[in-house]
């Protein structure tokens, strides 16, 4: 009996033993186009940006930091600048492909620090319960409660704007989501009776917690994680534009559209550009997830 | 305490809370959280007072001409910025309990109160509209997608909905504002399309930014309604009763719409307290003079009452919003078993 | 926040020459008048507060100046100040005594009599340590004035102590001060907002909040009933966050007298995109132009250049290595192309500058920058001959504020000026505002930010007085015995071509020197409506057009 509501993102897991789980939510996952093209966007899309200090040293595009002041804003098609000029002359194309740099590698690499700290409390707390649950969950609820942008803009003022500073300031503060989500199927999980069987047999708890709890929250965590890139991304593209991001020169899609925003009246495309890319890059992740999170579903399998 | 989803009802392993035992139950857990409400708020202030003075620059620094030092001793003994930080918060913990939240830096002669309860009703007025659009629309169109499920309609729907759900909110005002101000001003000449400010003197001037902070929470709602209502569409008992006939259908419509509501539960109140504590770029963009702004003002100058004051504003607001959502829950999902 | 914000307050608050009577002619001249005659205009930011002695910012003083008027105010010209709340002032024979004889008849907005112990009492609010006035050093000139600011506000002994300054009301209509010093330059202090009378039974009534803040000038809804000044204009409403509206003081007597507007709506709107599509809207009837939007107003009738004297300059802090060696900073002067940065990125709006006054006032002498000029051969050369190698200097970090565009972009231009002309490695090192305020004075960095200086008033006094020995605007921590003494000489001299020479004396060391990196002078370009008639512009504008002469403004049919 198929049951009503889907609640936020739990998965519900019938089948604990994974044999061909992979292989079958791979099939899957293949069947949705939209999620398999999304997913060559964003390979194409690391592609270029790992590739990019190559292209530029093979001449295809100009440095992302020379400064033309003379041919300052010129328009896209423009000779030699496909993607126009900013104020200072510098090549769009060329900072957007460099941007992707940092938007793609911050919203990928917060997830680590997510998956650390959200998924180590979920796991703790869940698994201990007691005491250990009830202060790991008080604090979650404090972070939770606490609004995101007052840490972030401090610690970022206080340390300075750099990659490091940022990446650990957003991951800080975006962990309570997984944190929960870990605890609920842990939770969930534990009172199975495969796992009272491992600990009676006399499995110790973190051989129980590796075998058999994180293989199944892994669904659930993988689709929170993708799902969280997107909304990384969004976030350091949030900082870009109150001011704080990462200091020049190197270029991001978020200080790009901070920088085009005071001029976007005469010359609109230099915001419409990575706009435009920083919503094909989250609209992709997204695509992704939705098809991950289809392609892991087991109530799916029909 | 986070709410857990039991599995479903499968023989019967976990047994359901009695309805007549229930009131007992859920005001207690009602209380509980209540209790540890006051040590997180507690926490929450202490940690915003030393995060905000761990902030290089104090509130006197400024660009162009510089204070004397005298001048900033004096300002700093007139807010009591000269004793040490644990006096210092203990005072302010002191005040908070009378609800004194201090005067604001920035404007002088104004108490945090009064800034606060300036700024409140144009961020709630903002988000409460856009709640009642975000709930109407994205039910709306989650529902019609579902019902005509696999039609062009729906595909349409989810494609919008999941593109929503992508771009982030500012990129969306940016866009309204190219596309629309430039385009839809020089046809019409109305000057609401502009950002103009000016608010919120009129729903007019509200169209942009609630647009503007509803479109990916409508597409995210959407996506959920449609799920669920698609699900309901399939149970059983729903098929065997379209079969029948129209009064059946009737009962069955109420009970899959009812159903198709409880993700906008979910979504309520982490939404409505979005909303509330006002996305500070679209209150940027569209120069809306909500608390989201004048947060980030505060912090930018180091106005510590505002900061602190502020900050109190959302994290109850949040945490109250939590409980108040978790309780909806028992009494619309029954499979849920408060912990 | 995005905008110009705190580039604009640099920028306009400043003194300057030139008088540009805004399309039309002055009061009446065939000028068919529209039956409303209110004027709307843009702040970058709500004031802080209504009180002229806690005035701050420009976008104070734009309030303040309406509501009230000091002693003095300058000329049309800006050249010198005339007689404004006084009807004429006097100064002894020994340069320390000035006594102001009142206007007569002169009137509060309340319909009292303004009396000298009114001025009296506005000044002492000033030197009070426990006001915590922002500005009270520019009184330091009075007697006794530093002394009584820097006692410890908790001092029982403040009140007794206020007594001792040189203030003196000898009848009701006779202020007197005393100066510590002579000070030719106190005839402008007079004149600044700071020194409006106020009322001490006004602001005994309406007491203090709990930070021991008074509440009659705070900016709220209260304020039309609290404020009462003795200015052209009182406040008739306030909007919390949104604007503040002034309408004509009927018990003002002064030269500022018979406005022809009926109603001033000053709006705050922080973002300049949108009080620019406002303006264009006709929501606004002036507004300043966008940096973005220069090439959209050039050729546009309502465009408006008025030159201001205010002074960019890049900061190096001499205390710290490789700028401790003045060769190396005269180097990385002569690096920068100040007609590129003017031309190419201000699009040709401001105006190149060597030294440190501004073209309009006494003491303009741009031949006396020749040594910063910009040439890449000569500094390489002055660099070589520094002692310090560039590729020693890579990775000099050059410090500017993340959250203003304007800061952001001269950054990036220095540093890629930098690279190309001498081959340094500059490495941005980007803060917001606060953290660059508190590095500044803890002397935390090596070069950087554009810094900015509008004239308080045109006298030379209040410019070379920046660099003196530990002054808190000397952001370089510079020292330079000679500059100081020719300084010190010339603010205390009074026959002007004594003056004259010390300034030049000062401003050679400061050229060659080079504590800072002089960059470009800036130019107000405002729109106004061709309906806004008779507006007087002063390059001291406080953030709009007319500000100073606001009696003369006509909104003429439309």
């Amino acid at each position: 009996m198929a049951s009503p509501a889907m609640i936020a993102e739990q998965v519900d897991w019938e089948n604990p033993e994974q044999i061909g789980l992979w292989t079958d939510a791979w099939t899957r996952f293949r069947r949705n186009r939209l999620a398999v093209a999304s997913l060559v966007i964003v390979v194409v899309m690391i592609v270029l940006a790992i590739i990019a200090p190559l292209l530029q040293r093979v001449g295809i595009i100009p440095d992302p930091t020379a400064q033309d002041v003379v041919n300052s804003y010129a328009s896209p098609g423009s000779p030699g600048h496909l993607l126009g000029t900013d104020d200072l002359g510098r090549d769009v194309l060329s900072k957007i492909l460099f941007g992707a740099q940092v938007s793609l590698s911050i919203g990928i690499f917060v997830q680590f620090i997510v998956l650390g700290i959200g998924g180590g409390i979920g796991l703790v707390a869940g698994y201990y319960g007691g005491w250990v649950d009830n202060a790991l969950m008080r604090f979650t609820d404090i972070m939770y409660a606490f609004p995101d942008l007052l840490f972030v803009l401090i610690i970022v003022a206080a340390l300075g704007p750099t990659y490091l500073n940022i990446l650990f300031a957003i991951g800080f503060v975006a962990w309570v989501g997984l944190a929960r989500l870990v605890r609920g199927s842990v939770l969930s999980i534990k009172e199975k009776e495969y796992v009272e069987a491992a600990h009676a047999a006399g499995s110790s708890p973190s051989k129980i917690i590796l075998k058999h709890l994180l293989p199944n929250s892994l669904g659930p965590v993988i689709v929170t994680l993708t799902f969280g890139i997107p909304a990384a991304i969004f976030t350091e593209a949030v900082l870009d534009f109150l001011g704080v991001g990462i200091r020049p020169p190197q270029p991001t899609w978020g200080v790009m559209v901070f920088d085009g925003y005071a001029a976007v009246d005469s010359y609109p495309y230099l915001v419409i550009v990575p706009c435009v890319a920083l919503s094909l890059t989250m609209l992709a992740f997204n695509f992704i997830g939705d098809g991950l999170r289809d392609a892991l579903d087991p109530r799916m399998r029909r | 305490m986070a709410l857990v989803t039991g599995a479903p009802l499968r023989g019967a392993l976990i047994p359901l809370r009695k309805r007549s035992g229930r009131g007992w139950t859920l005001g207690i857990y009602i209380a509980r959280r209540l209790f540890w409400l006051v040590p997180v708020m507690l926490f929450v202030v202490l940690i915003t007072f030393f995060l905000a003075h761990i902030a290089p620059g104090s509130p006197w620094d400024k660009e162009g001409r510089q204070l004397s030092l005298a001048s900033v001793h004096n300002l700093n003994v007139k807010y009591g910025l000269d004793q040490p930080i644990w006096t210092q918060f203990g005072l302010y913990l002191w005040n908070v309990l009378h609800f004194d939240f201090g005067t604001s830096y920035q404007h002088p002669g104004q108490s945090v109160n009064q800034l606060i309860g300036a700024t409140w009703p144009a961020t709630f007025t903002l988000g409460a509209v856009s709640f009642v659009v975000i709930v109407v629309v994205g039910v709306s169109l989650g529902v019609v997608a579902a019902l005509r499920q696999n039609s062009f309609v729906d595909y349409t729907a989810v494609a919008l909905a999941t593109v929503g759900a992508s771009v982030p909110n500012f990129v969306v005002g940016i866009v309204l504002i190219i596309l629309l101000s430039n385009f839809l001003y020089k046809i019409t000449n109305a000057t609401f399309f502009l950002p103009t400010g000016g608010y919120p003197q009129d729903l007019l001037h509200m169209i942009m930014p609630v647009a503007t902070l509803s479109f990916l929470p409508i597409a995210y709602l959407a996506r959920l309604t449609r799920s669920s209502t698609l699900d309901s569409l399939r149970q059983d008992f729903v098929r065997t009763a379209w079969a029948k006939g129209l009064r059946e259908r009737l009962v069955v419509t109420r009970h899959v719409l009812k159903n198709s509501l409880i993700p906008v539960v979910t979504v309520a109140g982490p939404l409505f307290a979005g909303l509330i504590t006002g996305s500070v770029i679209v209150e940027q963009v569209f120069q809306v003079p909500g608390i989201g702004r004048s947060y980030v003002q505060a912090i930018e100058a180091r106005d510590y009452p505002m900061i602190l004051g502020t900050t109190m504003l959302y994290a109850g607001l949040v945490a109250l919003l939590n409980l108040v959502v978790d309780v909806a829950y028992v009494f619309i999902d029954p499979r849920v078993k408060l912990d | 926040m995005q905008s110009e914000i705190r580039f604009r307050a640099i920028a306009l608050a400043s003194a300057g020459l030139f008088v540009v009577a805004a399309c039309g002619g002055s009061s009446g001249n065939g000028v068919t008048l529209a039956s409303a005659q209110e004027l709307r205009i843009r702040l970058t930011t709500e004031p802080a507060t209504f009180d002229p002695g806690q005035a701050q910012w420009d976008y104070e003083g734009a309030v303040t100046r309406q509501t009230f008027e000091s002693l003095l105010s300058p000329t049309k010209d800006f050249k010198d100040v005339t007689p404004a709340a006084a009807e004429s002032y006097s100064v002894d024979s020994t340069g320390l005594i000035w006594t102001f004889k009142l206007r007569p008849g002169a009137k509060w907005s309340d319909g009292v009599a303004v009396k000298a112990a009114d001025f009296v009492y506005g000044f002492q609010r000033v030197l009070d340590p426990r006001l915590a006035a922002p500005y009270a050093s520019f009184f330091y000139t009075i007697k006794n004035g530093a002394t009584v600011n820097g006692m410890d506000p908790k001092d029982p002994g403040v009140d007794a102590a206020l007594q001792t300054l040189g203030l003196k009301a000898v009848d009701d209509n006779t202020f007197q001060v005393t100066l510590e010093a002579p000070a030719g330059y106190f005839k402008w202090e007079a004149s600044l907002v700071l020194g409006g009378p106020v009322r001490k039974d006004i602001v005994q009534k309406f007491g203090k909040d709990s930070s021991g803040n008074d509440k009659w000038a705070a900016v709220a809804a209260t304020a039309p009933q609290s404020v009462v000044g003795n200015g052209p204009f009182k406040i008739s409403e306030v909007v919390p966050k949104d604007h503040v509206t002034l309408v004509p003081n009927p018990n003002y007597v002064g030269t500022r007298s018979n406005p022809t507007l009926t109603k001033i709506t000053e709006y705050y709107i922080d973002d300049e995109t949108v009080a620019y599509a406002k303006y264009k809207s006709g929501e606004l009837d002036q507004v300043p132009v966008p940096l973005a939007d220069t090439e959209a107003a050039r050729n546009s009738p309502e465009l408006l250049k008025i030159p201001q004297l205010a002074v960019f300059w890049v900061n190096m802090n001499t205390k710290k290595a490789p700028f401790d060696n003045p060769k190396v900073r005269l180097a990385i002067t002569q690096a920068i192309d100040r007609n590129s940065y003017v031309t190419n990125i201000q699009k040709g709006r401001d105006l190149a500058a060597s030294t440190l006054i501004p073209k309009g006032m006494r003491n303009y002498r741009p031949d006396l920058g020749t040594q910063q000029s910009f040439n890449p051969a000569t500094a390489k050369a002055t660099l070589a001959s520094s002692g310090v190698s560039a590729s020693s200097m890579n990775g000099v970090k050059y410090m500017y504020r993340s959250s203003s565009p304007g800061s952001k972009t001269a950054a990036e231009f220095i540093q890629a000026q930098l690279k190309t002309n001498l081959g340094i490695d500059v490495v941005l090192d980007g803060t917001d505002s606060k953290t660059e305020s508190a590095r500044y004075k803890a002397g935390n960095f090596q070069f950087g930010d554009i810094s900015g200086w509008g004239a308080d008033y045109p006298d030379s006094q209040d410019w070379f007085d920046i660099f003196l020995t530990g002054s808190g605007n000397n952001f370089s921590f510079w020292t330079n015995k000679a500059y100081d003494d020719a300084v010190t000489a010339a603010d205390a001299a009074v026959d002007p071509a004594k003056r004259d020479a010390a300034y030049e004396t000062a401003a050679k060391i400061l050229v060659a020197e080079a504590p800072v990196m002089f960059l470009y002078q800036s130019t107000a370009w405002i729109l106004v409506k061709p309906y806004l008639k008779g507006a007087i512009a002063t390059p001291n504008d406080d953030q709009w057009l007319g500000d100073y002469f606001a009696n003369t403004i006509q909104i003429a049919q439309h």
